[in-house]
């Protein structure tokens, strides 16, 4: 089994502030062992509306694995954001078994006595 | 084997999610030392699955051990496995789970690391200087008198050492005489 734990993510949520509008990439190493942005060209976090408004804003991450990840949020041209805060949905999974490793991993269990 | 029951296994059963295909072998100690005694493919699965086989007839042991090594450069993700056997020889069919790792089924928020922006205004100072609420005595700028005398040159012009030569105020004698009106008495 993988020394690192592999996590499944959900979602982000961000509470923020800005003037305009701002991208969204999520980069994390698997597959590929290299991080590397999972969510395509990106994911538009929309204006809160003025610095002084807050937004929350939900982004889902379905589908997306890694055991490092990377969350990045640019701000257009001419836009400021404030993040306030953001919260990252994720569960590890318990056994993830890699066989593109050297060597390869495997699952193998103790001997089992079973009734006993 | 000393104390282990012995037990007859009927099915196997995962649930995975597999890249690409792998296999289960199934290792017991009857007859003999632990060995292989069954094998199967796991199907590559996008979606969670689970994953069902039959076993030999005859697989018996005290001891079972369970090997999933995914085929090629393939990843499983095991969420569950069991065995269905039953203790010989008068014992119930029923479910042993085989010891995988649990997965949760929520997802836990973690908070990303970005520095807490506080709810409440603070306080700055801004750069005036503070006026003290006393006064403060100040030396005013006054040249000092020193202590001591200092000659100092009195403007008396200098008489010089040589005689200057200096015209009385007469009248020179014309050598031919003149006239001169006289005032008389009207």
């Amino acid at each position: 089994m993988a020394f690192q734990k592999v996590f499944d993510f959900k979602e982000v949520t961000f509470e923020y502030r800005s003037n305009g509008v701002a991208q969204f990439q999520f980069n994390t190493d698997m597959p590929g062992g290299a991080m590397a942005p999972r969510l395509g060209g990106g994911v538009v976090l929309p204006s809160s509306g003025g610095i002084g408004q807050n937004k929350t804003y939900t982004v889902p991450l379905d589908g997306i694995q890694g055991t490092m990840y990377q969350p990045v949020v640019t701000p257009g041209v001419s836009t400021q954001i404030i993040l306030l805060a953001a919260t990252i949905r994720l569960r590890p999974i318990g056994v993830y078994i890699d066989g593109s490793l050297n060597p390869p991993e495997e699952w193998i269990t103790q001997p089992i006595a079973p009734g006993v | 084997m000393a104390s282990e029951k012995l037990c007859l296994f009927s099915k196997v059963e995962l649930e995975v999610v597999a890249t690409g295909p792998g296999s289960l072998a199934l290792l017991t100690d009857v007859p003999g030392p632990l060995a292989q005694r069954f094998a199967f493919t796991v199907p590559a699965s996008a979606l969670r699955r689970t994953v069902t086989s039959r076993l030999p007839y005859n697989m018996q042991g005290h001891l079972v051990q369970a090997i999933l090594t995914p085929g090629g450069s393939s990843q499983i993700t095991l969420y569950r496995a069991r065995i269905w056997a039953r203790v010989l020889p008068g014992g119930q069919w029923e479910w042993f789970p085989l010891p995988v790792i649990e997965t949760p089924v929520e997802f836990s928020p973690a908070p990303l690391p970005i520095p807490p922006t506080p709810e409440d205004w603070k306080p700055a100072m801004l750069p005036i200087p503070a006026t003290p609420e006393e006064w403060r005595a100040v030396s005013l700028e006054i040249p000092p008198t020193p202590e001591d005398w200092k000659p100092s040159m009195l403007p008396i012009l200098a008489t010089p050492e040589e005689w200057a030569r200096v015209p009385l105020p007469l009248r020179p004698t014309p050598d031919v005489p003149e006239w001169v009106d006289m005032e008389v008495d009207k």
